[in-house]
């Protein structure tokens, strides 16, 4: 899973979101450094959606935004999928991490 | 906010996207890109670098999408393969379902394999000929270092015959004999036969490095006193029984003692025919032979056979005699299998390609006819659908139904090209240069790819459309389902429209080789063809000769006395018109002896002046004949008359010489003196005959030079001619007559004239036949596919028509509404093959004569034929469609 589908998927989780709005948290959350693109952005989505991860959700009740914006939302297998990529980082994390630290104490 | 130039880049950026994405993405993707636009202002410096960004990012997706169309496509493509080859309960319940449902549509099946059968049948007869012809190693150890050589008459030898001492002297060849085919006579128990041989020289056997399977092979002092014969494997078990014993025993062959020394296997063949070697220094020995031996080399591994040519012709200049102009000469060297295969080569690669367009109108015809099936078929794939079944389960479906059919039809094809192999060999027995046109390995390979191909081509587009028709939702096909969508109808009018055009092509490609066949048969060739009768008899070159060796007058008269008795005998049976002999036959492939000739005064003569711009002399075709060959051939003459004196002494010989010659003399030339070769013959002519094609009816008219027979009555072969009115009747007679007269000389070869005719075109009748053939099987296949297709239609537009009828159109009507539908596809059909024909016509160059290969009358009549054998197949559905019952039809909907 690379890095914008796990942020998209991710952004997705709690609740429903249009385009742009998957975009703006994903630049809020890390702080700028990961700006999508509409291309990529689109690209990821038909993809994920193609895969079964996502899936079209209609507006949530009280949004005030254009009607037309089509929204998506996580779908269960999107959010295993999310579980499974978190456990496999955090094993990464770990070995990283493990390695890393006997590198330290060999003293390089 | 938004400006115009915003806009417009905006639709550019939209544009960028494959079309489904744009689809489903682009409103959002325009609402994106224009709220990201309203956050960045309107400094000019901030907007040009967000469209700059943006645009990259659109480039950089629309390129990661469309590539991952085209490999979806492949994966599913290959995906498909994997699930559906790999799970062997499916394919076994495909199989039983689609060998029901070829039972359920018996008529439907029987005529897809048929088609198919035929079509496989031909492309591996076909291939099977190439196979042996052009692709199998020959049956020696490696025989692809076999050459054939040509144009190394220096280089090799001054005398004839002998080449092993000079061999050596190429770098290039490892080994090299020479071989002249001939015959003997030999005698047996019953009779006399007549066998074919060939006198090689010591290296030739070495060549080839097939070890003899009993004996060896000849001998170094054999070489030079003759004396010992290698026999084949088939003489050996035919004349001698198999009898091992035999080797070191002795063997008459025209009446000298040879001993047998070697016993070759039964795959040596070589020359083709062959029946027994015997070394060069039985020269005299031989008869019928051909005047010009041939070269083969075993050129060195590793060398090629353009290194050999050069070596041959630096070895020539080096010994080049004075006064001759070598430049001519340049040695060809090439691969024996190559050298025999020279003639056949072309024809055959021609026929391939037919093949291949038989094969591909057959497919065209299959997949027409499935379509149709499969639309008739909707409601059962509606029925599945409902049932639950996906849609590659279809494409499995059809691939299994159609696999087992063209299984079938493969099984059918390879039966039916073993009997089309049995026919061909039967029919042109010497047309292929190979002993065996067997179905081995690679044909059967070949067969099966054929068989792979078909199902692959039948299948497609019928799995296409029903994998359609299960998208298309179970009410609509239910409802309607009485025509098919727009784009399957004019995908069966294309696909028969190209069944047409290239139906059309080969029927004139046909049309070109009958033309050039009937052509030739028809040419005049001289002589009186529907009533002769010939045969062949050879002398030995101790014909009459006594042991004392001074014995000119005995073996004259030993000559003068067969000729003499085989034509009276012959002549006093009933029902001969004529009896004649001749040295060479009209239409006998042997070499006919070129002379230059001289007409004092006319031809030849420089001295006078009437000859100014005549040329020096005129090379003729010398040969002699019996006063009465000419009556006996039914060859008439122009001037004068036949020879009268048997024989001259005074040195004065009576010729008579072909119209062609007395034309280049211009006048009168009864009584002329004629001149032939170094004074070899001074002569004075005493008639002139009709021109003979003796080399064929293809061949250039040659001037010729007749003169008696028991003027130079040394010749090795005499063919008789008979003139009868029943040469049927007499063929069995002849060689009997023969034997009475002198039992040591069989006759051989007794043909009719028309044979031999039909011996000369073999190669041509060969190509005809099998093009024609493959003509009509196109033809009808287009004339069947014409048929389905409309009958189809017509029966998809039942509903239409009844209800046109209803509304008052007449049966006339609706006859010419479907007929012009009928004319349009063939008149397509028709003017794409006319284009087409111009344009492959060019392939045919070399096997037509005397036709163009874009003759406007054979293209006319092939158009002609197809366009109305097409109307006439479509005419039948028109009648069928006039006959509709309005009432009927109405009532069932």
């Amino acid at each position: 899973m690379t890095r914008v589908t796990f942020q998209v998927l991710v952004a997705m989780l709690n609740e429903p979101k249009h385009g742009y709005r998957v975009k703006t948290e994903i630049e809020d959350r890390t702080g700028g450094e990961m700006s999508l693109g509409a291309g990529t952005l689109y690209e990821a989505l038909h993809r994920l959606e193609r895969d079964g991860l996502l899936k079209e959700t209609p507006a949530p009740q009280g949004e005030d935004v254009n009607p037309r914006w089509r929204f998506y939302q996580t779908t269960p297998a999107g959010k295993k999928a999310v579980e499974v990529e978190l456990l496999r980082m955090e094993s990464d994390v770990v070995h990283a991490r493990e390695t890393f630290n006997q590198m330290k104490l060999r003293g390089f | 906010m938004e400006s115009w130039l915003d806009r417009v880049l905006l639709r550019l950026l939209l544009g960028l996207y494959p079309r489904g994405f744009r689809k489903l993405y682009g409103e959002d993707l325009q609402m994106f890109v224009s709220t990201e636009r309203s956050g960045v202002g309107s400094e000019v410096g901030s907007v040009l670098s967000f469209w700059f960004v943006t645009f990259i990012d659109s480039t950089r997706v629309s390129v990661v999408l469309r590539v991952r169309g085209l490999s979806d496509a492949m994966a599913n493509f290959f995906d498909f393969f994997r699930r559906r080859f790999f799970p062997m309960d499916q394919i076994a319940n495909d199989m039983r379902l689609g060998f029901r449902s070829v039972f359920r549509r018996f008529n439907f099946s029987v005529i897809v394999i048929a088609t198919l059968s035929i079509a496989i049948g031909a492309t591996t007869v076909i291939f099977a000929a190439i196979n042996s012809v052009l692709l199998q190693p020959l049956p020696f150890p490696d025989s692809e270092r076999i050459v054939h050589l040509e144009g190394a008459p220096f280089a090799f030898t001054s005398n004839g015959m002998s080449v092993s001492d000079r061999v050596p002297a190429l770098s290039t060849i490892e080994a090299a004999g020479i071989y002249a085919t001939g015959g003997a006579n030999v005698g047996s128990d019953a009779r006399t036969v007549r066998i074919n041989g060939a006198q090689v020289s010591r290296g030739f056997f070495e060549t080839f490095r097939v070890p003899a399977e009993h004996g060896r092979f000849l001998m170094p002092q054999e070489e030079e006193t003759g004396g010992a014969v290698v026999l084949s494997n088939d003489l050996w078990r035919t004349l001698l029984g198999a009898d091992t014993g035999v080797v070191g025993s002795t063997l008459r062959l025209n009446g000298e003692n040879f001993s047998v020394v070697g016993i070759m296997p039964a795959s040596f063949d070589f020359p083709r025919g062959s029946q027994f070697w015997v070394s060069t220094g039985a020269l005299p020995m031989m008869s019928g032979a051909a005047l010009a031996p041939s070269y083969v080399a075993r050129i060195g591994p590793d060398r090629y056979p353009l290194a050999v040519a050069e070596e041959l012709d630096a070895l020539n200049r080096s010994r080049v005699p004075d006064g001759v102009d070598y430049e001519e000469a340049f040695p060809s060297v090439t691969r024996l299998r190559d050298h025999q295969a020279r003639d056949v080569q072309k024809p055959l690669l021609v026929l391939l390609g037919t093949v291949g367009v038989v094969l591909l109108v057959a497919c065209l015809n299959v997949t027409n006819l499935y379509l149709s099936q499969v639309s008739r078929r909707k409601n059962e794939f509606v029925l599945r659908v409902a049932l639950g079944a996906s849609k590659s389960r279809f494409v499995t479906q059809l691939l299994a139904e159609t696999g087992v059919l063209a299984v079938c039809a493969g099984i059918f094809g390879t039966l039916l090209a073993r009997l089309g192999i049995v026919v061909i060999q039967a029919e042109f027995p010497d047309v292929l240069p190979v002993t065996g046109v067997s179905i081995d390995a690679t044909v059967m390979t070949m067969a099966t790819m054929v068989v792979v191909g078909c199902t692959m081509a039948v299948s497609l587009a019928p799995a296409l459309y029903a994998g359609r028709s299960e998208s298309n939702g179970a009410l609509r096909v239910q409802s309607s389902g009485m025509t098919d969508g727009r784009r399957w109808t004019k995908l069966r009018d294309v696909l028969l429209v190209a069944q047409i055009a290239l139906a059309l092509v080969l029927v004139f490609g046909s049309g070109l080789l009958v033309r050039t066949f009937t052509g030739l048969y028809n040419t005049e060739l001289g002589f009186a063809r529907d009533e002769v009768i010939t045969t062949k008899v050879s002398f030995p070159a101790n014909f009459g000769r006594r042991p004392d060796g001074n014995d000119l007058a005995q073996r004259k008269s030993a000559r003068y006395d067969f000729y003499d008795r085989v034509q009276s005998r012959i002549g006093g049976t009933p029902g001969v018109l004529g009896v004649g002999l001749v040295s060479n036959l009209p239409l006998d492939p042997s070499i006919g002896v070129g002379m230059p000739v001289k007409v004092p005064g006319y031809i030849g003569d420089p001295v006078s002046d009437s000859t100014a711009g005549t040329p020096e002399s005129v090379a003729a075709t010398f040969q002699m004949a019996s006063s009465t060959y000419f009556e006996a051939m039914g060859i008439p003459f122009v001037v004068g008359e036949t020879f009268n004196r048997v024989a001259a002494d005074d040195g004065l010989v009576e010729t008579v010489i072909s119209r062609s010659l007395a034309e280049r003399i211009g006048t009168d030339p009864i009584g002329m003196p004629i001149t032939m070769g170094r004074s070899i013959v001074e002569g004075v002519i005493v008639g002139v005959v009709e021109n003979v094609r003796s080399n064929g009816p293809s061949s250039r008219q040659r001037d010729e030079v007749y003169i008696l027979l028991h003027q130079w009555p040394f010749v090795n072969d005499v063919f008789i001619a008979v003139r009868t009115t029943s040469p049927g009747a007499l063929a069995a007679l002849i060689p009997d007559i023969v034997d009475e007269v002198h039992p040591d000389l069989p006759s051989y070869a007794t043909r009719t004239a028309d044979q031999l005719l039909d011996n000369s075109l073999a190669r041509r009748r060969f190509s005809m036949t099998l093009m024609s053939l493959l003509g009509s099987i196109a033809l009808i296949l287009a004339v069947l596919g014409v048929y389905g297709t409309i009958s189809h239609s017509v029966s998809l537009r039942e509903r239409e028509i009844g209800v046109r009828m209803a509304l008052g159109a007449s049966p006339g009507a609706i006859k010419l509404m479907v007929l012009t539908r009928v004319g349009i596809l063939v008149g397509v059909g028709v003017s794409f093959g006319i284009v087409g024909a111009i344009n492959v016509g060019a392939v045919f160059r070399n096997m037509v004569y005397g036709v163009s290969t874009s003759d406007p009358v054979v293209l006319f009549v092939g158009a002609l034929m197809v366009s109305v054998a097409g109307i006439v197949a479509g005419y039948l559905p028109s009648a069928v469609a006039a006959k509709i019952d309005p009432m009927s039809i109405l009532k069932e909907s």
